[in-house]
């Protein structure tokens, strides 16, 4: 029922804004509406998580949709009880992961922006050539050596197939970046005595910072929401990651307090929200500057 | 060039000096590369050699393979649940997932481009980019809440209004379309941020000069910024392509490709030969038919891009 009047509102707004154009300080406040509207159903589901979370049963049963007061709190505790140590997995699992793929992808991309060693262009294309290998094709065989080499119910089974998969994206963000650092710099570096090592972490991190935490940032997001790996790798439940762990709050916490397994869902999410709220900014203006385009 | 043609017959010889020189003098480098190769060679390259090769193969995964030839490939084409169902699926759900990330982020885009206020456009941003912090998880689980055929919020609306409740996520019929609508009204995060990205790069004279000669918001949209945002575009068309090709996360945590295979994608069968039924030939073959679908699309989309920068500089 909403979706259509929603959707001819929507299309309508444009040919709206033609006969406004003369009363000019009106134009933002259709489009505002608008926006505001399609906003707002997009939180729909966010919404209802949110006011499910603090719902015991019996206010489950008599209004479920509806927002109802007291709030209980204790959902969360009950909840938080259940997920922390998963919490932790996923902690270690992120942390892991990105440690390995950073570090691997920026020596790699700063080998390849500074130095022209002989076959450099043979391992350039190699990586370049990784953009042409679909996920899908590698998961079950890459499962199968994963298995093979014992590295699955490990830490190093979930890091290293993960940081491999992410090496592509991040050395080719990472080469274009250091080549465009003016040589000048490092001439400096040289003329002052710092060893070339000295010129990676001295020079070339520092300036690297901002491009370093994008995809960092994008990283930790992307291994908090990975499940299909873990699925398959980890059979243990106790090591699953937070977000495996929702997926049986319903048996772990009692099944009738349906209201903590949403505060268990809320939860989950909440180390990503937190991860946003500091870095949006940069996030925002990461994409929308146009750095990443074909 | 003048240099090279001064000794031409020992150049070789120097050639390979040289190399050797500059190898002796970079050797750090192939230590500093070693890390990234050893991690791609062992979780990149060799499985993918061993998804091609095995796709040939009847496999368990951990004995020795047995050669069978296109049997696997034979057996996908022919099957009624791969080929018949899931292939329909998968192009069902590509295409969908295509005209949404193509149309719904683009208007979005679009409407926040023209508000002028500074401010406004930055919380819109911001708006439509905080659900992208909801975990895919979470989102699948309460889209499926909102589903539920019993105590659903869609039904319990329905009810409401005095309708035949639906089964939504249940019912053979209804499966599939409930799972294109999740997400409404899929205006994506990202996707936005992109196209935005897009609009803000038109040179602001262009548009004026629009405007004075009286183009209407709707003209200078489809004649102008269409056009010129064409690279975004093609660039979200081919991640929502690949992205759409491979998915089966809600397969995998919520439909289990059912009710009976209504909602099965190739992906999801894959998942299935290799993880419960131990046949790992199968599912390298059908790995296999999607990377070459992929690249396939792929390929064909490069070639558009080369010809709309073309078209640009002209």
């Amino acid at each position: 029922m909403s979706a259509t009047t929603e959707i001819s509102r929507g299309t309508g707004a444009p040919t709206r804004y033609r006969s406004i154009h003369r009363f000019r300080f009106k134009r933002d406040w259709t489009i505002s509406i608008v926006l505001g509207i399609l906003g707002f159903i997009t939180f729909v589901p966010v919404i209802m998580l949110l006011e499910l979370s603090f719902k015991d049963d019996q206010q489950m049963a008599s209004a479920m949709w509806l927002p109802t007061l007291p709030l209980h709190v204790h959902n969360y505790v009950k909840a938080f009880a259940v997920m922390g140590s998963y919490l932790i997995n996923s902690a270690v699992f992120v942390v892991g992961t990105v440690t390995v793929s950073i570090v691997c992808s920026t020596l790699t991309s700063y080998a390849f922006a500074r130095y022209p060693f002989p076959g450099r262009e043979f391992f350039y294309l190699a990586v370049l050539a990784l953009l042409m290998i679909p996920g899908i094709l590698t998961l079950i065989t890459c499962f199968v050596v994963t298995v093979s080499l014992k590295l699955n119910n490990t830490y190093l089974g979930v890091w290293l197939p993960l940081a491999a998969g992410s090496q592509a994206f991040q050395i080719i963000v990472l080469r274009t970046f250091f080549a465009s650092m003016p040589p000048e710099l490092f001439e400096a570096g040289r003329i002052d005595g710092a060893s070339e090592a000295r010129m990676l972490v001295s020079i070339a991190m520092p300036l690297a910072k901002p491009i370093l935490t994008t995809l960092i940032v994008l990283q930790i997001n992307g291994v908090w929401n990975e499940f299909i790996w873990p699925i398959m790798v980890l059979s243990r439940p106790e090591r699953y990651p937070a977000i495996l762990a929702v997926l049986q709050l319903s048996t772990l916490i009692t099944a009738r307090d349906v209201g903590a397994m949403y505060a268990g869902y809320v939860i989950c999410g909440l180390p990503l929200f937190i991860l946003f709220a500091f870095s949006s900014r940069a996030f925002i203006r990461g994409l929308t500057s146009g750095a990443i385009k074909m | 060039m003048a240099e090279s043609k001064r000794q031409p017959a020992s150049s070789e010889r120097t050639d390979a000096r040289e190399t050797w020189r500059r190898i002796k003098r970079y050797w750090y480098c192939y230590l500093m590369i070693a890390g990234t190769f050893a991690l791609l060679l062992t979780f990149s390259y060799f499985p993918a050699i061993s998804a091609f090769y095995h796709s040939f193969t009847i496999w368990d995964g951990f004995r020795p393979a047995k050669w069978v030839g296109l049997q696997n490939y034979q057996e996908i084409f022919t099957s009624p649940v791969i080929f018949g169902k899931a292939f329909v699926n998968m192009i069902f759900l590509a295409t969908w997932s295509v005209i949404r990330a193509l149309v719904f982020p683009l208007f979005g885009a679009a409407l926040i481009y023209r508000l002028r206020s500074e401010r406004t456009a930055y919380f819109f941003r911001l708006l439509f980019v905080i659900p992208l912090v909801v975990p895919g998880v979470v989102g699948i689980l309460v889209w499926r809440q909102l589903y539920e055929p019993n105590v659903g919020l869609f039904n319990a609306i329905l009810v409401a209004f005095h309708m035949k409740p639906l089964p939504f996520l249940n019912g053979e019929a209804t499966a599939l379309p409930s799972l294109m609508f999740m997400g409404f009204p899929w205006i994506d995060g990202v996707g936005m941020l992109i196209y935005l990205a897009g609009l803000l790069a038109i040179p602001g004279e262009i548009i004026e000069a629009a405007i004075m000669d009286g183009a209407s918001s709707l003209r200078r949209f489809f004649s102008m910024e269409l056009p010129l945002i064409v690279p975004q575009i093609r660039l979200i068309l081919i991640l929502n392509v690949i992205g759409a090709l491979q998915g089966f996360g809600m397969q995998l945590l919520v439909t289990h490709g059912g009710p009976s295979n209504a909602t099965t994608v190739p992906a999801w069968e894959m998942y299935q030969a290799a993880m419960t039924a131990s046949r790992y030939g199968v599912a390298s073959a059908i790995g296999v038919v999607l990377f070459i679908l992929i690249f396939g699309l792929t390929l064909i989309n490069n070639a558009a891009v080369r010809s709309s920068v073309e078209y640009q500089a002209n």
